[in-house]
C-alpha cells in the first residue's frame, strides 16, 4: 500500500499504450466486411471517441477491444503498463445493449459485476450515489427505466477502476445530470491513467475528447484532435434551410456554395457564410422553393465527416438517402455532388 | 491489494465458483413464486402416485424421471434464457474463469433443486422407502441433480434456442435414463446390463426402488469426470452459450 502511494506521488499514473490494434480486420458471417486494416494505439490517460454513422464499425471495434470478438486478421494487444504484473488489463465495458439480472436490485447487480471485475462493493456503492441512484438502488432492475439501467451499466463498467474503459453510446438515455456525472467520472479515470474509448454519435462527447477517429465503412478515415479535425472545415458555414415542400433536385448555388437535399429541405455549405444568404434565398425562390426556416451553424464534426466521405454522420448503414448539387446544379458529379443522408445533425 | 484478491488468497474455493454460487442463490431466492412452484409441482406429482399405491417399479420410474428432468431442464432452460438475453455474453467478458463459473452455477443449482425436491422426497420416504435407501437418497439425489445439471449445461451449449434446449434436454435425459435401466430390466449378461453398469442415473433409480444398490460409485465418477471436463472446456462452453443471443 505504501509502495503504491510512493509510486503515485513520484511517478504519476502509468503511461504508455494501453491497447494497440495492428492491421485488424473483421468479417461478419457471409463475408460481410465489418472492419478493414485498423491500426490504432490508445495511451494511458487518453480519451478517444469513435465517430461514424450506423454500421460504420464503431461497436465492432469496441467488441474487438473487449475481446468479445476475435479479429480475422491482425492483432489486438492489451498492455498492463507494469511489467511485474502478468495479469490481463482490467477492462470496463458498457455494451450498447443493457443487460442485467432483472430480479436483483440495482445495488446487487452493480456489486456483483464490480466484484467479479476485481473491484469492491464500496466502490460500486460510491458510484451509485454519484450517479444519483442511491434512492433507487434497492429496487429490482426489472422496474427501472432505460436511463436508470444505463446508469447501472456505467457503474458496472467504471467502478472496478479499469485500465481500459470501453463505452458504447454511453450518453443514450442519460439526462443532463447523468451526462455531467459521467464526464466527471471519466475525467477522473483518465487522470489515474485509464485509456477511454467511446463509440458514440454524440458530437458533444467528441468535442471533449483528446482524439476523434472517424469510421466509415469499416475503416478509419481520419484520426486527430477535435481542433485539428475541425480546422479542415473552418470558415465553411453550414446553412440548413427547411422548405415547405422538398425540391426535386438541389438548385444551382452561387460560387463557393454547394447544396445537399435533405428530407426537410437543403443544407448549403458556404465559404462566405451568411454573406451568401440573400443570393441563396433568391436561388431557392427561383427554383420554386418556399422557405420555412433557416438555421445557420458553425461547422462541426458532421461537416468534417461529409468533407471526408461525402456522407453524413447520421447516414444509415447504406450511407445514402439524398443527392447533392454544386454550383453547376448537377447531382452526382465531383466533390460537391455526393450521396447524403437522412435527417441532418442539428444543434440549435 | 484489492479486497477481492485478498479473499481469493485465503479462500480454498476458487473465486469464480463463489461468484456464480452466490449469484445463483440470490436469483433463486428472489424469484419466490418460481421457488414455491418448484416445491409444489413435484409434490403434486408424487402425492397422487403414492396415494394411489402404484407398484414400486412404476413409482420409482416416474420419480427417477422427475428428478432427472428437474436437474436437466432446471440447468439448461435458465442458461439459455440468460444467453438469449445477452447475459452469458456479458459474463464471458468478466475476468472470471468460465469453467469455474459454470461449475459454481451448476453446483448451486443442484443444491437449490435438492432443497426444492426435499418435501417430495420426504413423502417418498414416508411412503415406505427402506431406511438405508432413505439415507443414501440424501447423497444420491444432489449428485444425480449435479450430473443432470452438467448434462443440461452441455445441452444448452449445443442448442440455439430455449425450444431446442427443451427438446435436447428431454431426449438426452430420457436416453440416459433408459441406458441406466429406468425403463427396463435387462437380462443378465446382455449388452444392456453392461451399459447399465456405467450409466449415471442407475443409482437414483435403484435407491428409489428400495432394493440393494450398486450404482453410487458410477454416479460419483460420472459427476467427477463431467466436472473436470466442464472445467477444461469452460471457455468453449461459455462461447458457445454466448452465441445464443443471436449476435456474432
Amino acid at each position: 500500500m505504501s509502495g503504491d502511494s510512493e509510486r503515485s506521488a513520484t511517478d504519476g499514473p502509468p503511461a504508455g499504450p494501453v491497447v494497440e490494434a495492428h492491421g485488424v480486420s473483421f468479417t461478419f458471417g457471409r463475408g460481410r466486411a465489418g472492419l478493414e486494416s485498423i491500426d490504432l494505439v490508445v495511451a494511458a490517460g487518453e480519451t478517444l471517441v469513435l465517430l461514424g454513422p450506423n454500421g460504420s464499425g464503431k461497436t465492432t471495434l469496441l467488441r474487438l477491444f473487449a475481446r468479445d470478438l476475435r479479429p480475422r486478421a491482425g492483432g489486438i494487444r492489451h498492455r498492463s503498463g507494469d511489467d511485474s504484473k502478468r495479469g490481463a488489463v482490467r477492462v470496463g465495458y458498457a455494451p450498447d445493449m443493457s443487460t442485467h439480472f432483472d430480479e436483483l436490485t440495482g445495488r446487487e447487480n452493480a456489486r456483483w459485476f464490480v466484484r467479479a471485475a476485481g473491484g469492491t462493493a464500496r466502490a460500486a456503492d460510491a458510484l451509485l450515489v454519484r450517479f444519483g441512484m442511491a434512492d433507487h438502488a434497492d429496487l429490482p432492475v426489472g422496474e427501472y427505466s432505460f436511463g436508470m439501467r444505463r446508469r447501472i451499466d456505467l457503474i458496472e463498467a467504471l467502478a472496478a477502476e479499469p485500465r481500459l474503459v470501453l463505452l458504447d453510446e454511453p450518453t443514450v438515455g442519460l439526462d443532463p445530470d447523468g451526462t455531467r456525472v459521467l464526464a466527471d467520472v471519466l475525467a477522473e479515470r483518465a487522470a489515474t491513467g485509464a485509456a477511454i474509448i467511446i463509440a458514440t454519435n454524440d458530437t458533444r462527447v467528441a468535442a471533449a475528447a483528446d482524439r476523434v477517429a472517424f469510421l466509415h465503412r469499416g475503416r478509419i478515415v481520419a484520426i486527430d484532435s477535435p481542433s485539428a479535425l475541425l480546422e479542415a472545415v473552418r470558415g465553411c458555414t453550414s446553412i440548413e434551410i427547411d422548405l415547405e415542400s422538398p425540391l426535386r433536385e438541389p438548385p444551382m448555388m452561387p460560387d463557393g456554395a454547394s447544396a445537399t437535399a435533405t428530407r426537410d429541405g437543403l443544407i448549403v455549405d458556404s465559404v462566405r457564410g451568411t454573406a451568401d444568404l440573400p443570393a441563396i434565398c433568391d436561388t431557392i425562390g427561383r427554383a420554386g422553393g418556399r422557405i420555412r426556416r433557416i438555421d445557420v451553424r458553425e461547422p462541426g464534426f458532421d461537416d468534417v465527416f461529409r468533407k471526408l466521405t461525402g456522407e453524413s454522420l447520421t447516414a444509415g448503414p447504406d450511407g445514402s438517402e439524398s443527392l447533392t448539387a454544386g454550383p453547376d446544379g448537377k447531382a452526382g458529379t465531383g466533390q460537391s455532388a455526393r450521396r447524403g443522408s437522412g435527417p441532418p445533425w442539428r444543434r440549435r | 491489494m484489492a479486497p477481492a484478491l485478498m479473499e481469493s488468497a485465503v479462500s480454498p474455493v476458487p473465486e469464480g465458483f463463489l461468484h456464480a454460487w452466490r449469484l445463483e442463490w440470490s436469483r433463486s431466492l428472489r424469484r419466490r413464486r418460481l421457488f414455491a412452484l418448484n416445491i409444489i409441482v413435484p409434490l403434486a406429482l408424487v402425492a397422487p402416485i403414492i396415494a394411489g399405491q402404484a407398484p414400486r417399479q412404476h413409482a420409482a420410474l416416474v420419480f427417477a424421471v422427475l428428478f432427472v428432468f428437474f436437474g436437466t431442464f432446471g440447468s439448461a432452460i435458465p442458461l439459455l434464457r440468460d444467453a438469449e438475453r445477452g447475459m452469458v455474453r456479458r459474463l464471458a467478458l468478466l475476468p472470471v474463469d468460465p469453467g469455474r463459473s459454470l461449475i459454481g452455477r451448476v453446483a448451486a443449482g443442484a443444491l437449490i433443486d435438492a432443497t426444492q425436491l426435499a418435501p417430495a422426497c420426504a413423502l417418498i420416504i414416508l411412503a415406505g422407502l427402506p431406511s438405508t435407501n432413505a439415507l443414501w437418497l440424501a447423497l444420491v439425489l444432489p449428485a444425480t441433480l449435479a450430473f443432470a445439471g452438467l448434462l443440461g449445461l452441455l445441452v444448452a451449449a449445443i442448442a440455439r434456442s430455449v425450444a431446442e434446449g427443451a427438446l435436447f434436454a428431454a431426449v438426452s435425459a430420457l436416453l440416459l435414463a433408459h441406458a441406466s435401466g429406468v425403463f427396463r430390466t435387462p437380462r443378465t449378461g446382455s449388452a444392456g446390463e453392461a451399459i447399465e453398469n456405467i450409466a449415471p442415473f442407475r443409482a437414483i433409480h435403484e435407491v428409489l426402488l428400495g432394493t440393494p444398490f450398486t450404482g453410487v460409485g458410477t454416479l460419483l465418477s460420472a459427476v467427477a469426470v463431467s466436472t473436470l471436463l466442464t472445467a477444461l472446456l469452460g471457455p468453449h462452453l461459455m462461447r458457445s452459450l454466448a452465441r445464443s443471443d443471436g449476435r456474432r
